[in-house]
């Protein structure tokens, strides 16, 4: 039991925590010598493999049952009977809740098809956002967007703040943090 | 004669719709907040070649797969006007080395969308299970099970594939902030900074050489690889 706790527990700080494989570094030192006229049509960026944590689940079963199932006997066979109790729980950074806990994938096929996240560091939650000029709505709601691929005008406003701007490209399957510095509005001096 | 005339409004009004502004960014205060700089004859020049953390740090696009960018600032003198064209900027990676040529945004796009196509996604799923069970009767065998604690671990694992940011979408995305973030061309009479991005994988060289002509001035500046 303490080894399988152990070995989940290991699993997953490995998965979540470790950094992903750069594949530049190998790359570098084989095509240095070659590099110096290669133009700007030959360049061939290779491929890469990215290992990401999809989440984990836990669950615990207890079954009290004299003709016990699970035993091989399909669900509804006359010796079963029906006192046992089932719970799962689970996680995932793709997954918020219309799926069942131990399908985290689904949500995560789903949800990255087509576009980017912007994260926003909040400095106040009462800050409002506004995209491309128009209200989106106040940062405390909106630490996290999925946005359509494009060029945004992004703009937070502080009450006595001079508002932070800033154009930002949102790419597929990629995420935009945005950690925005505020300076203090100017005095008016009567 | 109208239908000419209107012929020639619509095609000047596509042409300005489907242009690329190219902005640039905003020039740092003086040329020596540069890594290195030269002053010629009516203006000052200044570049710094950017780090890995910088490169993710300010673009969306992956530059990071292939390319060196380089910031460049151009600083004419009071009521000088300078003429500016990137395709006069060469990189050498050692002083002697073959001059690269500066990249446009247009082929970066395509060939970063390429690459990201050919990307493999890997997610990991572990999983856990604790169970308790109490004594139970298998009547198909006659035999009785003891109960007790039953655990489990177990790994999911997911492949796809196209990486992030391979869609045709995302190489307009991605070419427009390249064109947009990307050094200018033309007269100026102010500060004027931009990108330029040359295709050359990062290497151990120390410091990097960029030969400048401009206005028929060549400088040449060294800057130190980070």
């Amino acid at each position: 039991m303490r080894r399988c706790v152990a070995s989940f527990i290991l699993l997953w700080l490995a998965f979540s925590c470790a950094p992903l494989p750069a594949q530049d570094s190998g790359r570098d030192k084989d095509s240095q010598a070659t590099i110096v006229d290669r133009q700007p049509a030959t360049v061939k960026p290779e491929s890469h493999t990215r290992l990401r944590f999809g989440g984990f689940s836990a669950g615990g079963h207890y079954s009290a049952s004299r003709y016990g199932y699970p035993f091989g006997y399909p669900f509804g066979y006359p010796y079963y009977y029906p006192f046992s109790y089932a719970a799962s729980v689970g996680w995932s950074p793709y997954w918020w809740g219309y799926y069942p806990s131990m399908y985290p994938a689904a949500y995560w096929m789903d949800s990255s098809a087509n576009s980017g996240k912007v994260k926003i560091e909040t400095v106040r939650e009462d800050s409002e956002l506004l995209i491309d000029g128009a209200y989106a709505g106040v940062l405390k709601d909106l630490k996290t967007l999925s946005l359509a691929p494009g060029a945004y005008n992004l703009e937070i406003r502080v009450p006595d703040m001079e508002p932070y701007q800033k154009r930002i490209y949102v790419l597929t399957g990629k995420t935009v943090n945005i950690a925005p510095q505020f300076k203090p509005l100017p005095e008016v001096v009567p | 004669m109208k239908a000419s005339l209107a012929a020639i409004i619509l095609t000047l009004l596509t042409t300005f719709a489907c242009a690329v502004d190219q902005k640039g960014i905003a020039a740092r205060p003086k040329p020596t907040d540069h890594q290195d700089q030269a002053a010629v004859a009516d203006f000052q020049i200044g570049a710094s070649c950017l780090s890995r953390v910088d490169v993710q740090r300010e673009f969306a696009s992956d530059l990071n797969r292939g390319y060196v960018v380089i910031e460049v600032a151009l600083y004419p003198e009071n009521g000088k006007s300078v003429e500016l064209d990137p395709g006069q900027i060469f990189l050498r990676l050692t002083e002697d080395g073959k001059p690269i040529r500066a990249a446009e945004a247009r082929t970066i796009a395509r060939s970063l969308q390429k690459a990201n196509a050919g990307d493999r996604d890997v997610a990991v799923y572990p999983s856990i299970g604790i169970g308790y069970g109490t004594e139970r009767y298998d009547p198909n065998t006659g035999r009785t099970h003891p109960g007790g604690w039953t655990t489990d671990v177990g790994v999911g694992v997911g492949v796809g594939n196209g990486g992030a940011a391979s869609t045709d979408e995302d190489r307009k995305v991605m070419e427009l902030e390249l064109t947009e973030k990307g050094l200018p061309k033309g007269k100026f009479s102010t500060p004027v900074s931009g990108y330029v991005y040359f295709p050359a994988p990062r290497s151990s060289a120390s410091s990097l050489v960029l030969d400048v002509t401009i206005a028929g001035q060549q400088t040449r500046l060294t800057l130190p690889r980070r």
